[in-house]
């Protein structure tokens, strides 16, 4: 019998949330949750068994999951890859929020700016402070650590004679809390929202929040490192190739300036070199993601893409993509042109070929400084290879308005009235 | 369980005793096996002015968080004439409907796992095949409430649910698809190869025959599917009252009484009807009461929470649902459905010159312009069902196409998304279930 390795992972996260409805506080939540689980491999299986207790105390809770990860071994579920071994690094980053009372009057002062500012519109949403710390570690050397505090908001906003389940959001996400900034943002887009401007129709440049997810999903879908592996990706003949714009580079990253609420290593231990690691490079598919096992299958290098709940087999998830700046500001972007910056969109997506198509319910005209007016709906077209090929114009270093509109990307798009 | 509830507050607490399972296999090999239980519960205080919640993985205490919250609390004698609290029900009743053989803990999970491998095992092999994914999952949760009315509940829900993706290739074309089946029951998944190798080889066919859409505008057939998430995103989100209460000219757009869509249409949500949106007591205490959101084109009704219902001085509806122990209740569906009409699928079908029947979606959103992104696609061509087509995405004014239904057929059917459910306000994937007839509407957008 091969010698057994045995981990653990922990989690607890703490979470202060304050609900909003129709601009004012409806409601504040408190969650204390801790999750536990213990792994154990044999070599070519894995077993596992998870809690919502702590490990230590005195419910001997990792004694009891050992047994059970134990039995859950017959299952035989195949995990031919050794245990992470003999990394251990810990991190621990704080964000400036203090303490609940000082949160809870700061968003209280938020609300009275926004009523006061914005009386045509209400505001719903959510915002939290959230507390988590992961500890992974093992019998083979691994010990992993990220402590990391950071606020989450999001605020739908529609406009009181609007018809519409909703006009538009603000998201943002990050260990600097700054409600002034958050203010600032939804006061320019409901003042944008006041100032109706005709659309300009064809050839435009968009400026996207490529951390919104429909616009990268395409990248998503097609690098997962057995869509490649098993032939079906429309990008398994590139690798190696140059196959989009020069100044496209795309990372996954685990840093914590570029993603929120994630730790610098994923679930299988894995860590990268500074935290992050090109899938796309100057135009250039490079790599798939993968985890341990579609890596070992398929002969791709380890890419920390492994996650999954805390009761799961570590598995591959979505990598959290970012696109490497190329501009100090938008108006180099835009080129002297003005823009179309798009806040939601209505549900589109790409097709198997890659063809792109999603209509668009709140967009802004921008002159590459501030919004200068809304425009009507409309729909965008585009093709994965155009849009991050020949038509792809650039991304922000830095971020637009807040720390929501990071790195935000213009791309040149069709653009159809109505749609 | 007993509480003691402090005086001159509403308090709840909604017990939740979960067990699942989740299966998966990937290009044939076991990756994932395993069964969950816990119990976690979760704690809500309202004071006349705030809502108050905290969510608790250990039961024993619960009492310590209630007394924790009363501390932040704003004590209000008159809290029992608060017109919130008087919407509350309180209701001391027992209906658990999934015991014994029809208890999913009771298959075991080797049972669970034979079936998954017997189908996923039917598309080995098969022409095209590139990848495929194959997932069971199922769960039931035993709810206890307790109130400071004098609510003592105890309910149960569960669902059982498959789904086989795969994608398949040829040369440089690629499709992907995926066969999905929900119910209550683990019975509910058996004897139901045939339907697997049904939407495998409509796949193939696409895949092999599928030409781009001609952009434009046509009258197109829903199939059941397509209809019911057209259904729960433009009619059944905006029925939600928290949207009616957003709205300060609700009156204006989305008012019961008024006319907004073909006499043909009548919608229903219902907490009663067995699969993934069964509910037979909302997270507020509340029984579940079917609600006729649309009658013969008409608007007749909303889905409430005791907050929205207080609002808007109507009475609760049981819709009150929470994700999970996290999270708190808010106004949700649970099984939305266009109600059938008399026409077979050949009367809707046969008088279109050039039209489109779309049978599966990948997705779409609700919003005044509403989007569904097809899949499975055909053009309908002088009255029969041609060529599939391939096309991004299909767009709609709801206000016109409610009003643009011209057809309905005369059976419903119900599904759920197996590997998902509705997301509102950061609760996703909530467990819901849609459906309808087959309807035709004209005056679609796709591109």
């Amino acid at each position: 019998m091969r010698k057994r390795a045995y981990e653990t992972w922990e989690s607890n996260h703490l979470s202060f949330t304050i609900n909003l409805q129709h601009s004012q506080i409806e409601s504040v939540k408190k969650k204390d949750v801790q999750k536990s689980c213990v792994r154990v491999y044999d070599g070519n299986h894995i077993g596992i068994a998870a809690s919502l207790d702590p490990l230590t105390g005195p419910a001997e809770v990792e004694k009891r999951l050992k047994l059970k990860a134990e039995e859950s071994l017959a299952m035989n579920v195949p995990y031919p890859c050794e245990p992470t071994a003999s990394v251990q690094r810990a991190h621990s980053h704080h964000s400036n929020i203090t303490d609940h009372e000082a949160f809870y009057s700061q968003i209280q002062i938020l609300l009275e700016r926004l009523r006061a500012h914005n009386p045509d519109f209400g505001f719903t949403g959510s915002i939290e402070w959230v507390i988590e710390e992961i500890h992974l570690k093992n019998d083979h050397g691994l010990n992993l650590h990220d402590r990391y505090d950071q606020h989450s908001a999001v605020i739908v906003f529609k406009k009181n004679t609007s018809t519409d389940l909703f006009d538009g959001y603000m998201i943002t996400q990050g260990s600097e809390w700054n409600p002034e900034v958050i203010g600032d943002v939804c006061d320019q887009i409901c003042q944008g929202f006041c100032n109706p401007v005709p659309l300009p129709t064809g050839k435009q440049p968009i400026i996207v929040m490529t951390n919104d997810c429909l616009f990268l999903s395409i990248m998503s879908k097609e690098l997962r490192a057995e869509t490649m592996g098993t032939g079906s990706s429309l990008f398994s003949s590139a690798i190696g190739e140059k196959r989009f714009h020069p100044d496209f580079s795309l990372f996954h990253s685990r840093k914590i300036e570029d993603v929120a609420m994630v730790p610098f290593f994923d679930s299988e231990g894995v860590i990268l070199a500074e935290d992050r690691i090109a899938l796309i490079q100057d135009g250039c598919i490079v790599t798939p993601y993968s985890d341990k096992r579609s890596a070992k299958k398929y002969g791709y290098g380890l890419t920390a893409t492994a996650g999954g709940m805390y009761d799961d087999i570590p598995h591959l998830v979505d990598p959290f993509l970012r696109i490497q700046p190329t501009a100090p500001s938008l108006d180099a972007l835009l080129e002297g042109k003005k823009g179309i910056l798009i806040l939601g969109c209505g549900g589109g997506s790409f097709t198997p070929d890659g063809s792109f198509a999603t209509p668009i319910h709140t967009a802004f005209l921008h002159d590459g400084h501030a919004i200068i007016g809304k425009l009507p709906p409309f729909s965008i077209r585009s093709n994965v290879w155009d849009m991050y090929g020949k038509d792809y114009k650039g991304t922000l270093d830095g971020y637009l308005h807040s720390p929501w509109g990071s790195n935000p990307s213009v791309i040149q798009m069709e653009v159809v009235a109505g749609g | 369980m007993a509480f003691s509830f402090p005086k001159g507050v509403h308090t709840d607490v909604r017990v939740e005793e979960v067990y699942k399972t989740q299966i998966r296999l990937r290009q044939g090999e076991l990756e994932e096996c395993k069964e969950t239980k816990y119990s976690a519960a979760f704690i809500r205080m309202y004071d006349g002015i705030r809502w108050l919640y905290a969510s608790v993985a250990n039961l024993e205490s619960i009492q310590r968080q209630i007394d924790e919250l009363y501390t932040l609390s704003r004590v209000n004698p008159d809290i029992d004439e608060n017109p919130v609290v008087k919407k509350m029900e309180a209701h001391q009743e027992k209906r658990v409907y999934f015991l014994d053989e029809k208890d999913v803990e009771k298959i075991g999970l080797r049972r669970k796992l034979d079936l998954l491998k017997e189908y996923d095992k039917l598309l080995e092999g098969k022409e095209y095949l590139l990848m495929k994914q194959s997932h069971y999952l199922d769960e039931r949760v035993v709810k206890s409430f307790f109130s400071s009315l004098g609510s003592d509940i105890q309910f149960d829900t569960q669902r059982v649910g498959l789904s086989i993706q795969f994608s398949l290739g040829k040369e440089e074309k690629r499709f992907q698809e995926s066969f999905e089946r929900s119910g209550s029951l683990f019975t509910d998944m058996e004897k139901i190869e045939e339907k697997i190798l049904f939407r495998y080889n409509q796949a193939s066919h696409f895949l092999l025959r599928s030409q781009p859409v001609i952009p434009g505008t046509y009258t197109m057939v829903l199939s059941p599917d397509v209809s019911g998430i057209f259904a729960h995103e433009s009619i059944g989100h905006r029925s939600e009252a928290d949207f009616a209460t957003e709205h300060h000219h609700t009156d204006d757009h989305w008012p019961i009484g008024k006319k907004i869509g073909s006499h043909l249409l009548t919608v229903v949500d219902s907490g009663l009807v067995p699969g993934y949106g069964f509910a037979p007591f909302d997270d507020e205490g509340t029984p579940s009461r079917p609600t006729e959101l649309i009658k013969s084109g008409i608007l007749s009704g909303r889905l409430h929470s005791a907050t929205t219902a207080a609002k808007m001085g109507e009475e609760v509806t049981g819709n009150a649902r929470a994700l999970d122990f996290q999270f708190e209740p808010i106004v949700r569906m649970t099984t939305t459905y266009v109600k059938e009409g008399t026409q077979t699928l050949y009367d809707l079908i046969s008088d279109i010159d050039n039209g489109l029947l779309v049978e599966t979606l990948r997705g779409g959103a609700g919003m005044n312009r509403f989007s569904l992104i097809p899949s499975l696609a055909y053009r309908i061509c002088k009255g029969t069902v041609a060529q599939p087509i391939r096309a991004s995405v299909i767009t709609g004014h709801v206000f016109d196409a409610l009003n643009h239904i011209e057809g309905v057929s005369d059976k419903v059917t119900l599904s759920s998304i197996v590997m998902g459910g509705c997301g509102k306000m950061g609760q996703k994937p909530l467990p819901i279930s849609f459906g309808g007839p087959y309807l035709r509407v004209r005056g679609l957008n796709v591109q």
